[in-house]
């Protein structure tokens, strides 16, 4: 005779689902504020000086499998390099490569659009490993006065937010994450819209914006400050590289290049501000 | 197949204690390696892989168990997606794999690579497709081809590290009375032992039989 069937996977599947709906539902519905969030915060507390270890130990191997996979791109900066390298044979690479750091450091000094604003600078310490996800570590957190949504900028602009604060760390969502949308100017004609995320290497997509508002390509975009944003005004965002007009539609699909560059980043500046401070 | 039910306290604690190991160390390499195995800007995801081959393995009960587990681990370090979303997609890509197993894959180690890779797939899709149903619709902002290529380089690593995380998954599911094997003998039939067991052939004498029309 058969043995009966056990109902337990089926029931057990359910059970599993019906919790992961509902911890999706909670964290949702609490945001970057929950117990959820507060949970993700030590995560990344606890395994960061592993992930510190491991990532110094296991460099080469990532720069040889970007190195394998960015044949050409790799390939065009050497040339470059070594084109630069001839025309100024007397520098020392390596002192090149300390002036390079500090001119990022330097650059980010002399910012105009930081002036009344008190900022801290800090390194960025990891990139994040999710996939959908386009976001970086930083090593300073809530005991350098970091709080959530802070903005960050780099020597080019604003390269995103803080998402994750915990006490000497944070994690910056960037400006080309999907889930990224901030509010801009054109500086040229004042008008307002939208730029979001595409995802890493793509532009960001500037919405929002009608028929006939007069955007060209190479506008300037800074940050709107409009009341309801959490960014203040005048952060240069990008400039705009493509502008169409889809027949029938009523907005422009206009798309922008990010100043800052967001591959290669080192040191960055967290704006302590908010809107409620300002 | 593990057949935690039929353990007792101990070796029930014993297995849960070896499975709980693996994760951690299982999430530790994700976080700590993962960003440094880049291919094309897609790093490989070890957790789901990990409750992909508990799945295969172990069976659906223990593939949803682990693939759940192993999402909210993974869930800890994601920022920009709700907490869970990825416990869920694990766990259905944990169980799908366990119960194409139970009925009808063959439990041989050359098929690993091949359903490492499937299951990953179809958990990144899973990922993608319940996280758009709950609002996240970000997932699919950057376009369908940045999906399938990262469904695809994903699938790639998992065939690439299927076999040593199926031999980890079934170290850690076996029972004691497992053969030393971490996995399943091949059948001779083609078939599962799980799915001669679950699938039991009807009777001869309760089949229909043709019978003949009466002729007059």
């Amino acid at each position: 005779m058969a043995a009966p069937r056990r109902p337990r996977g089926r029931f057990l599947l359910l059970v599993l689902v019906l919790l992961g709906v509902t911890f999706v539902t909670l964290s949702d519905r609490s945001g970057n504020h929950g117990a959820f969030a507060k949970a993700r915060s030590y995560a990344n507390d606890v395994a960061n000086p592993f992930q510190s270890a491991v990532h110094s130990a296991l460099e080469p191997v990532g720069n040889f499998l970007y190195g394998a996979t960015h044949y050409g791109a790799e390939l065009k900066e050497n040339q470059l390099l070594r084109q630069e390298l001839a025309n100024d044979q007397t520098a020392p690479v390596q002192a090149y490569a300390e002036q390079a750091e500090s001119d990022q450091v330097l650059a980010q000094e002399h910012l105009d659009y930081l002036a009344g604003i008190p900022s801290v600078a800090a390194e960025v310490i990891d990139i994040g490993s999710a996939n959908f996800e386009e976001s970086i570590e930083i090593n300073r957190g809530s005991d350098q006065g970091v709080v959530l949504g802070q903005p960050v900028v780099a020597s080019g602009g604003l390269i995103g937010k803080v998402i994750s604060v915990s006490a000497n760390l944070a994690t910056v969502d960037l400006i080309d994450d999907p889930s990224f949308t901030v509010g801009v100017r054109v500086v040229r004609t004042g008008v307002v819209g939208a730029a979001a995320g595409l995802g890493q290497g793509n532009p960001l997509q500037i919405e929002d914006v009608n028929v006939g508002a007069g955007v060209k390509r190479g506008d300037v975009l800074v940050t709107s400050g409009l009341q309801v944003e959490y960014f203040p005004p005048g952060i240069p965002v990008g400039t705009v590289s493509s502008v169409s007009s889809p027949p029938g539609g009523l907005q422009l699909e206009i798309t922008a290049n990010p100043y800052a560059n967001l591959v290669n980043l080192q040191f960055v500046r967290v704006l302590l501000w908010s809107p409620q401070t300002g | 197949m593990v057949a935690t039910d039929r353990l007792t306290g101990a070796e029930l604690a014993k297995v849960v204690a070896k499975a709980v190991v693996i994760l951690l160390v299982g999430i530790l390499v994700q976080t700590c390696f993962g960003n440094d195995l880049r291919v094309d800007d897609v790093s490989p995801d070890f957790m789901l892989l990990l409750a992909v081959c508990a799945g295969f393995v172990a069976g659906p009960d223990e593939g949803a168990l682990v693939g759940f587990a192993a999402g909210l681990l993974s869930d800890l370090f994601l920022q920009n997606t709700p907490f869970g979303l990825m416990a869920l997609a694990a766990c259905l890509a944990g169980y799908v794999v366990g119960w194409a197993r139970a009925n009808f894959l063959r439990p041989h180690p050359a098929i690993v690579p091949v359903v490492a890779a499937g299951g990953t797939a179809l958990g990144v899709l899973l990922f993608v497709a319940i996280g758009y149903v709950v609002g996240q619709a970000q997932l699919v902002a950057p376009g369908e081809k940045w999906v399938a290529q990262v469904a695809f380089i994903e699938a790639c690593y998992a065939a690439v590290f299927a076999l040593p995380a199926a031999m980890l998954m079934g170290w850690a599911l076996r029972g004691p009375s497992a053969p030393p094997s971490s996995l399943p003998p091949p059948m001779r039939g083609g078939f599962s032992e799980f799915s001669a067991r679950r699938r039991p052939s009807t009777p001869r004498s309760r089949r229909r039989r043709r019978v003949p029309a009466r002729v007059r």
